[in-house]
């Protein structure tokens, strides 16, 4: 096939900034999947949330929707808390087997969308903000902004996240408790505030995830089940715990997505995604840069 | 001549990443023996344990079971050939009562095995019988959560004695319990000793390990720093700078 | 009860239910509904042979239910196809045959995606079932001879096999495929297969440790468990007439294959078939008066609290009650004698 120069550049290009974006999808899940070992697969619902509640507040007052996500940062935090005390108190204290677990997140996923169809209806909905739209056009590349500003603030709060894990009290306990937390005990620190915390902050993540979501394309309520497989995709192969390795996977996949849709259509990227879960899952199940 | 050896290790590693678990291990088992196992926290005792039972792969080294290479081998086939471990943390089948428990590494090891098979009335006898050995026998019909930790002690050795081993790893039965309870810990692998089993035995109580072993293995960091009669070992300056027992 | 004799029981149990419903209930919105209620049985009690007497959650079952459904399609246009490309004549292909291909269809995809992912954790299966069902959903719709995204129109033949209309003949078999998936399912509870999965979902380490070859118990049950889905599904086309991937692929399979089990109970056979009659009923009774989307929110929230407050089902509670009374019968004369 004579691949246009043009076009495989601006595919790998527009790949790279959705691998911005993706990088905020999964953070969550790096979180709390890698780091606290729950299997959170309503992530996307979560997700969901964000961008509806990104395009009610944009509809009706107008805010621009990155402040929108930002201003919600704390209702979701505060959410993600309850819901893992929830998780907690149902599950992890009575030692329940990983089933019933994952049987729970499965129906708040399902809950999350049925809602979302009962409430808004099978309509998309999308966002209006000045950065929608117009692209910069630098040569052979074009940068839709309605990419390119997710991307950015997508690494921007991912860096921010990385620095609060590694320099605060409260982020290296997250990582303690990741690790051993036992010894987290052992240290007059409750394990299950700390986990109540981290759990809080991958939820807070998705405020502004599905604000991004919403930004660069339009949303109705089935395409979170999309991203399941993309999500768990990037952070296995990310190597669970480390964000520069599922920023990395995140571009990775990012990219192949984009030259598929450009080259064969836009109806396989959902399986792009699986096939890099299954060959990371069969043959590196450490990922990219390893545990 | 002296018969062959029921266990050969040659040049056993193992590293996590970075970290080195074991390096280069040579052991050799004599059919029969007590062998004791002692090493600080973290010295690779469990690691060698699980690398010889097929649990974790060690990247090096040769392991040779009664002349039978284990490579390449996963747990329940070395189980089946008759090596078999009992678990630091019992680890019962928490909604089987107790004959099922023992029922199961029965039916699909000693019944996996060419030969006659048992019938299901041979089976049942069997199970009460073990579940007899270890004391167990009259809640033979309860779940392991009614247990106290010394039974769930014995539940963990029985179910090893079911798969009928030539070879017992016993990890840290003792932890935790009462000088009574050790004793009646220590009778039962005797008593399997006895019956030509050889046993090995992981352990941090002094007391039992110096009672009951024949011979002693100490490992620290991942390195095997002594191996030999149990009086000759405990007085090794290396063995006493690295690990001062009870 | 002996194995065997459940067999029979439950094979007369069957053909009574049968018999007389197909002889006295004359309005055939009754086969229409009880069809889908049967549907339900076989699914939930495939699922739970993985999920509740193995441990192994998933999440896919549109994807295997559809592939039985998609395989019946491309067999259905065998012969148009083999007539027009090959001038080959060969006739109708009968629905049996079709289920039974539709089981190795579902049965294979099992197999394959549990080789991949089974000898990691539980959480990577279940998360790849979620990803399949996806991915099959994908592949379905960018294949035009199917349909595709557009659907497909699948004629019903004229005369039944057995007489009578042709929804009693759907009907008749899924309650045959209802039948053989309980028996099987209570002939696994009962032997060493069963046994052996019931190790692997209490510890698998131990199982594994103990002899049991825990890769291929998981095999087995994936496999199965796929199969029989996929035989419930290939029915489906001629049962809808018009067959779409949104449809086919609708989450409703997913979450009710998952919740009927945990509400009926994941332990025995029996839970499966009272959730999937208990709920597939009432979601049944429900859907001429409220809409699909409220069922299927309902549903979801029975899952959760069912998983939050008696995470053992209906069968669960039974149990306990029952053991709760035994105790306090016990104690009770002890009580006497010390007052």
């Amino acid at each position: 096939m004579a691949v246009s120069l043009d076009l495989l550049v601006n595919a790998i290009v527009a790949g790279i900034l959705l691998g911005g974006f993706y990088a905020a999808v999964t953070v969550g899940v790096t979180i709390s999947f890698g780091m606290l070992d729950i299997a959170n697969i309503a992530q996307p619902a979560f997700i969901l949330l964000g961008s509806y509640a990104a395009y009610i507040v944009n509809s009706y007052l107008g805010l621009d929707p990155i402040l929108i996500g930002i201003v919600m940062l704390p209702v979701f935090y505060l959410l993600g808390m309850a819901v893992y005390r929830l998780y907690y108190y149902s599950f992890e204290s009575r030692g329940e087997q990983a089933i019933q677990g994952l049987a729970f997140f499965f129906g708040l996923l399902f809950v999350g969308e049925v809602s979302l169809v009962l409430i808004f209806g099978v309509d998309y909905r999308f966002v209006e903000a000045p950065y929608i739209g117009p692209s910069l056009h630098l040569g052979l590349v074009d940068l839709p902004l309605r990419m390119l500003v997710p991307c950015v603030t997508s690494l921007l709060m991912i860096a921010l996240l990385q620095l609060y894990l590694s320099r605060s009290f409260i982020g290296r306990a997250i990582l303690a408790v990741s690790q051993d937390g036992v010894a987290l005990q052992l240290m007059a620190a409750s394990p299950m505030r700390i986990k109540q915390i981290a759990f809080g902050i991958s939820t807070a993540t998705c405020a502004l995830a599905g604000t991004f979501l919403i930004i660069i394309q339009p949303v109705e309520p089935s395409i979170g089940r999309d991203y399941i497989g993309r999500i768990f995709a990037i952070c296995v192969l990310g190597g669970m715990t480390s964000f520069p390795g599922m920023v990395t996977a995140a571009m990775l996949i990012g990219i192949v997505e984009s030259i598929t849709a450009t080259f064969y259509g836009p109806s396989w990227a959902p399986a792009v995604a699986f096939g890099f879960l299954l060959l990371t899952l069969a043959v590196r199940p450490a990922g990219l840069l390893g545990r | 001549m002296t018969p062959a050896p029921i266990l050969e290790v040659s040049g056993v590693g193992k590293r996590f990443g970075g970290f080195v678990a074991l390096e280069s291990i040579d052991l050799i088992i004599a059919r029969g023996e007590r062998l004791g196992l002692i090493g600080p926290n973290g010295s690779g005792k469990s690691t060698l344990v699980n690398c010889l039972c097929g649990t974790l792969r060690n990247e090096t080294g040769r392991i040779l079971f009664d002349g039978h290479p284990l490579d390449g081998l996963i747990a329940h086939e070395r189980t089946r050939l008759g090596l078999a471990r009992s678990f630091q943390l019992p680890k019962p089948f928490h909604t089987l009562n107790l004959t099922d428990n023992i029922r199961v590494p029965l039916l699909y090891t000693v019944n996996a095995r060419p030969g006659h098979r048992l019938s299901d009335e041979q089976v049942e006898a069997r199970c009460r019988e073990l579940l007899h050995e270890v004391g167990l026998g009259d809640k033979a019909r309860r779940l392991p959560r009614d247990l106290t930790q010394v039974e769930m002690r014995k539940l963990e050795l029985a179910r090893a004695v079911a798969t009928e081993p030539r070879l017992l790893f016993a990890d840290e039965a003792m932890a935790g319990l009462s000088p009574s309870e050790i004793e009646e810990i220590l009778a039962v692998l005797f008593r399997l000793n006895e019956q030509g089993i050889t046993i090995v035995l992981i352990e941090h109580i002094m007391r039992a390990v110096m009672s009951f072993s024949t011979r002693l293995v100490v490992l620290v960091a991942g390195q095997k720093i002594a191996d030999g009669a149990p009086q000759e070992v405990v007085r090794n300056p290396e063995v006493e700078r690295a690990y001062l027992g009870e | 009860m002996r194995n065997g004799f459940f067999w029979i029981a439950a094979a007369v149990v069957g053909t009574a239910v049968l018999v007389l419903t197909r002889v006295f209930f004359t309005n055939e919105y009754f086969f229409f509904a009880a069809y889908v209620v049967l549907q339900y049985v076989v699914l939930s009690t495939a699922w739970n042979i993985l999920g509740g007497y193995t441990g192994y959650t998933n999440f896919g079952t549109g994807a295997f239910f559809a592939l039985g459904a998609y395989s019946s399609v491309v067999l259905h246009k065998m012969p148009t196809l083999l007539h027009g490309s090959f001038d080959l004549t060969i006739p109708q292909i009968p629905l049996p045959i079709m289920i039974v291909v539709g089981g190795i269809v579902s049965g294979t995809v099992g197999l394959g995606t549990g080789y991949l992912t089974l000898r990691l954790r539980g959480v990577f299966f279940a998360i790849a079932t979620l990803a399949l069902a996806i991915v099959v959903q994908t592949l379905i719709v960018n294949w035009d001879y199917v349909g595709g995204s557009r659907g497909i129109y699948i004629i019903r033949p004229a005369l039944a096999p057995l007489g009578g209309g042709y929804i009693q003949y759907l009907y008749t078999l899924m309650m045959v495929l209802a039948v053989i998936s309980v028996g099987i399912a209570r002939t696994i509870e009962r032997s060493r297969l069963g046994l052996g999965f019931a190790a692997i979902r209490d510890d698998e380490l131990a199982a594994e440790a103990g002899g049991v070859p825990t890769l291929r118990l998981k095999l087995i049950a994936t496999t199965l468990s796929g199969a029989l889905m996929g035989m419930a599904g290939a029915p489906l086309p001629y049962y809808v007439t018009y067959l779409d991937p949104t449809s086919s692929f609708n989450l409703a399979y997913a979450v009710n294959s998952v919740a009927m089990p945990v509400i009926g109970g994941m332990t025995s056979w029996i839970g499966p078939v009272i959730g999937a009659i208990l709920l597939g009923t009432i979601q049944q009774l429900a859907t001429v008066t409220i809409s699909s989307a409220l069922n299927l929110l309902i549903v979801g929230l029975l899952l959760i609290g069912f998983v939050i407050i008696a995470p053992n089902g209906i069968v669960g509670l039974v149990q306990a009650r029952r053991r709760a009374r035994g105790a306090r019968m016990q104690t009770q004369p002890q009580a006497a004698r010390a007052a």
